[in-house]
C-alpha cells in the first residue's frame, strides 16, 4: 500500500514537473516583459537638411516609430509596422508622416523602446525622443492602450529624462493641502538591464 | 592682218576688266556674306549665353534641394498640425485628463507651422538673391568675350538687362499625396490641391494648402518643382531608380512670375547686344536673347 502510495505520489510529480516545465518558461516569459506590444522609437540625425546661410532649422533629427508585438511561442517573429515619422529640429517637432493606422489591440499594454541610430544618441536626438513619447503616449491613451514602462538605453537614460521634464513631467508630485493626482506616470528604466528606473508624473 | 592683231588686243583689255570687275563683285559678296554670317553666328552665341547664364542660376536655386526639402517638411508640418489638432479633439470630449498634454502638443504643432513659414519666406528671399549673384557673376566671366571690332563687323559687350526669378508652367510642386487621416484626404480632394496621374498624386504648384477649421488661417504654400521620378508602378517615386531632374533650358513661353514670398524653381535672363555690321546687312543693330532655365528637380524625400 505504502509503495503503492509512492508510486504515486512520485507519479504525480513527475507529471507536475513536465505540466510546469512547458508552462512556466511561457508564462515567464509573461512576468519578465509585462506588455503585449513594442513601440520602438529610433532617432537619426540627417545631413544636409535645410543647410544653408542663415538656416534656422539646420540640424534635423528623424524618428522612425513602428511596432511590433511581442514575440510569443506561437509567433516568434511577428512583422514590424512602420507607424509613421516625425522630423525635429532642437526637439521642436517639424512635420510628420503618418504611414499606417496605430492598429494595437485595444487594452493591450504597450513599452516603448528608445534606439539612437549612433548608439550614444546626440542631445538633439534625445530631445526628440522625448517629445515623440509624449506623443506616442497619447495615441496609446487614445486607443485605450496602457503605457507599461518607457526603455532608454543606459547612455541617454538621463537626457530623455531631463527632456521629458523640460516638457512638463514632473519627478515627484507637488506636496500640499490640496490633492494633485498625475493623469500619466511614465515608468522610465534603461534597457536591455533596467538598471536604473525612475517614474515621471504629467500633472 | 594688222586690223586683226589690234582687235585681238582690244579683247585682251575687256577680259582683264571683266575678271577685274567680277573679283570686285565677288569680294564684296564674300564680305557681305560674311558679315551677315557673324550676325548670325553672333547671335547665336547670345542665346547660348543666356542659356548658361539662367543654367547657371537655376542650379543655384535649389542648390542641395533646400527647396525640395522645404516643400516635402511643409507638407509634413501640415499632416503635424492636423494629427495634433485630431488628437485634442478626441482627448477633449473623451480624456479629460489628458487635455493638458494634448493642447500643450497642438499648440506646439501651430508654433512650428508658424516657424516654417517665416522660413520659407527667408528661403525664397535668400534663393532669389543667390540666383541674382550667380547669374550676374556669370554674365560677368562671359561678356568680356565679346567685344571685337572688324572692318565688317563691331561687336560690343553685351548688356545685363534683367534677371526675373519664377517658376514653368505645369510643373507640380514635388510633395507626394500624404496619407494616414482620411479625413484629411478627402479635404484635399475637395478643395482640389491634388493633382492626380497615373500612378501618383502630387500636391499641386502655388497653392496655400490650408487646413479645415480650426487651423485654417495657418499657411502652407507649396512651390513648383519637379519630383523626382521611378519607374516603379508600386512605389513612383521612391525605388532603386529615382531619377532626379537636372537644371534644364526651357522655352520662355512656359516661364511664369511668381509673387515676391513665393519659392522661386525657374529663371529667366534677358541680355542685350550692340551689333555693327559695316557691310551688307544693317549697321549698329541690337541682338536680344533670352535664356530660360528650370531648377534641379526635388530630391528623395528623406
Amino acid at each position: 500500500m505504502k509503495k503503492k502510495l509512492l508510486a504515486g505520489t512520485f507519479g504525480s510529480l513527475t507529471l507536475l514537473s513536465l505540466v510546469a516545465g512547458f508552462l512556466i518558461p511561457a508564462y515567464g516569459d509573461h512576468i519578465a516583459k509585462p506588455y503585449d506590444w513594442t513601440v520602438e522609437l529610433e532617432t537619426r540625425k540627417l545631413e544636409h537638411q535645410f543647410d544653408y546661410v542663415g538656416s534656422h532649422l539646420k540640424g534635423v533629427e528623424k524618428v522612425k516609430v513602428s511596432y511590433q508585438q511581442t514575440p510569443t511561442a506561437e509567433n516568434p517573429e511577428p512583422t514590424r509596422q512602420h507607424y509613421e515619422n516625425f522630423w525635429y529640429h532642437d526637439g521642436k517637432p517639424l512635420g510628420l508622416e503618418r504611414l499606417h493606422a496605430y492598429e494595437i489591440t485595444q487594452g493591450d499594454g504597450v513599452s516603448i523602446l528608445i534606439k539612437h541610430n549612433d548608439e550614444m544618441g546626440s542631445d538633439k536626438e534625445c530631445k526628440a525622443a522625448a517629445n515623440a513619447i509624449l506623443r506616442v503616449i497619447l495615441d496609446s491613451y487614445l486607443n485605450k492602450n496602457a503605457v507599461v514602462n518607457v526603455r532608454i538605453p543606459p547612455e541617454s537614460f538621463e537626457k530623455v529624462r531631463d527632456y521629458l521634464m523640460e516638457l512638463g513631467c514632473l519627478q515627484h508630485l507637488p506636496s500640499g493641502d490640496d490633492t494633485v493626482s498625475s493623469s500619466i506616470n511614465i515608468f522610465l528604466q534603461t534597457d536591455p538591464d533596467p538598471t536604473q528606473t525612475e517614474t515621471l508624473y504629467y500633472i | 592682218m594688222n586690223t586683226q592683231r589690234r582687235q585681238a588686243r582690244k579683247n585682251s583689255g575687256n577680259m582683264l576688266i571683266l575678271v577685274s570687275v567680277f573679283m570686285a563683285v565677288a569680294a564684296l559678296f564674300v564680305l557681305c556674306a560674311s558679315s551677315l554670317g557673324s550676325l548670325f553666328f553672333e547671335h547665336s552665341r547670345l542665346q547660348n549665353s543666356a542659356n548658361e547664364i539662367a543654367l547657371a542660376g537655376a542650379r543655384k536655386l535649389n542648390e542641395n534641394d533646400r527647396l525640395g526639402q522645404m516643400n516635402n517638411m511643409i507638407g509634413r508640418c501640415r499632416q503635424l498640425v492636423y494629427c495634433s489638432t485630431d488628437t485634442y479633439a478626441q482627448v477633449d470630449t473623451t480624456y479629460a485628463h489628458l487635455r493638458h498634454l494634448a493642447e500643450q502638443l497642438a499648440e506646439e504643432s501651430r508654433d512650428s507651422a508658424a516657424d516654417m513659414e517665416t522660413e520659407r519666406h527667408l528661403l525664397a528671399e535668400l534663393a532669389r538673391n543667390e540666383a541674382q549673384i550667380t547669374m550676374t557673376k556669370k554674365f560677368n566671366e562671359i561678356k568680356v568675350s565679346y567685344p571685337m571690332s572688324l572692318p565688317w563687323l563691331k561687336v560690343e559687350a553685351p548688356t545685363l538687362e534683367s534677371i526675373v526669378p519664377g517658376k514653368l508652367a505645369d510643373v507640380q510642386s514635388n510633395v507626394m499625396e500624404m496619407k494616414g487621416f482620411s479625413e484629411l484626404e478627402s479635404h484635399d480632394v475637395a478643395q482640389g490641391y491634388l493633382k492626380v496621374y497615373p500612378d501618383l498624386k502630387l500636391y499641386k504648384e502655388h497653392i496655400d494648402a490650408r487646413l479645415p477649421a480650426p487651423d485654417n488661417a495657418l499657411r502652407f504654400k507649396l512651390a513648383s518643382l519637379a519630383a523626382p521620378v521611378g519607374d516603379s508602378a508600386s512605389s513612383p517615386i521612391i525605388s532603386s531608380s529615382t531619377t532626379v531632374a537636372p537644371a534644364r533650358a526651357a522655352l520662355a513661353k512656359k516661364f511664369r512670375t511668381i509673387d515676391d514670398d513665393e519659392l522661386p524653381s525657374a529663371c529667366q535672363v534677358t541680355i542685350d547686344l550692340k551689333i555693327g555690321a559695316t557691310l551688307g546687312a544693317s549697321t549698329q543693330d541690337k541682338a536680344e536673347a533670352i535664356g530660360t532655365a528650370a531648377a534641379t528637380g526635388g530630391g528623395l524625400p528623406l
